[in-house]
């Protein structure tokens, strides 16, 4: 492993590392407690990414997000839409359709290939009313359906009745 | 996969160090979680906020950035740099974000209106007409500059490495971008002060 010299690896403490003039030391310094006073990280922001550990899942392997429908060219944008979602960590593959409700919140439908019974439980709400982990069956073919799903960051655990779990990857609905 | 290493002279005095904290995370240490989202809170939030998303939006934009950060405990090459790990993916998420709504999808930060926020109690009347100064300044100069002031404004100061992962700029040109930057902003509060030499000036 190399390290570069002087400060600022991961941790520079201090404006020192730019050797601009006192007076723009002193403005810097000025301008931080500005933005302190006036934009410090919301307290009910910091509490929720203090509870986020807890969704530490070392042991389900990793389904990586291999397509979005918000990312295709020519995607309609802006408010709420149906989203397509497809994820992929060998030998399964989880499509989700995630649909929202008058109200915003989401019905989702999805199909894991190839079809397997097992369960899946939907990690969400990290900036909803608390955090909740719901919990869903998935039929022989590999299919579930779960509602209501809040906005906002969410993760798919697959747990097959044989077999090793699979976690999907954090996706913003 | 996990590489938790016995460093050789290892002291409890490291223990808090960042690298330190992420090894501690990812070998199952839960108690050095709080330190290290302590250390970089400000970084993340600065970032994202650079970005002008609006409350919403910036708290999903934080939280997805550090779940990153949890599902990828066990393959951070360089446990030491996690504040410029952190800052990349604070960005990566903030343009996926973008890029999933559209701008016109994602609301943005309206300018702070701190003019009817009087000052707390005890706080004196002059050091906060010093800071509302200052914020209201910091959004009347141009976009690049709000965001590389916004970002290098996080609390502690956030090294030229994680400034430049954040922003997505050669970390060489973040000390002359920053002197042009404060002397707008110092321009800017003069203005204001003294709206008048405005006319005078060619």
């Amino acid at each position: 492993m190399t390290y570069m010299t002087g400060p600022g690896k991961g941790g520079g403490w201090g404006d020192e590392q730019f050797p601009g003039n006192d007076d723009d030391e002193q403005l810097m310094a000025e301008l931080r407690q500005a933005v302190s006073k006036f934009d410090a990280p919301p307290a009910p922001v910091t509490e929720l990414t203090m509870d986020l550990l807890s969704w530490r899942d070392p042991d389900a392997e990793l389904a990586a997000l291999i397509a979005d429908s918000r990312e295709l060219a020519g995607a309609v944008r802006g408010g709420k839409e149906e989203v397509l979602l497809r994820f992929e960590a060998a030998p399964y593959a989880i499509t989700v359709e995630a649909s929202p409700d008058a109200s915003g919140r989401y019905r989702v439908i999805g199909q894991v290939e190839p079809g397997t019974a097992g369960r899946v439980d939907i990690r969400q709400g990290v900036t909803g009313p608390g955090q909740a982990e719901l919990s869903f069956a998935c039929d022989e073919w590999g299919r579930f359906e779960a509602y209501p799903v809040g906005s906002g960051p969410i993760s798919l655990r697959f747990t097959p009745d044989e077999g090793n779990p699979v976690r999907t990857t954090w996706v913003v609905l | 996969m996990t590489v938790v290493t016995e460093v050789p002279g290892y002291t409890h005095a490291m223990d808090g160090a960042p690298g330190a904290l992420v090894r501690r995370v990812a070998a199952g240490d839960n108690s050095a979680w709080e330190p290290l989202v302590e250390r970089y809170k400000s970084l993340v939030w600065s970032v994202v906020r650079s970005y002008r998303f609006n409350d919403d939006d910036a708290s999903d934009v934080v939280q997805t950035t550090w779940l990153r950060l949890v599902e990828h405990l066990d393959r951070i090459r360089d446990p030491d740099a996690v504040g410029t790990w952190l800052a990349t993916t604070a960005r990566n998420e903030c343009l996926a974000h973008l890029r999933r709504k559209g701008r016109q999808g994602v609301s943005l930060e309206a300018v702070p209106e701190v003019a009817a926020s009087g000052p707390s109690p005890g706080e004196r009347v002059l050091a906060h007409e010093r800071d509302a100064e200052l914020w209201s300044a910091l959004h009347h100069i141009s976009d690049r500059c709000r965001q590389l002031l916004r970002i290098l404004a996080s609390d502690p100061p956030p090294s030229y490495q994680e400034v430049g992962a954040a922003l997505g700029v050669p970390v060489g040109s973040i000390g002359p971008t920053r002197a042009r930057c404060l002397q707008k902003l110092r321009e800017r509060i003069a203005a204001k002060a003294h709206p008048d030499d405005l006319l005078s000036s060619p």
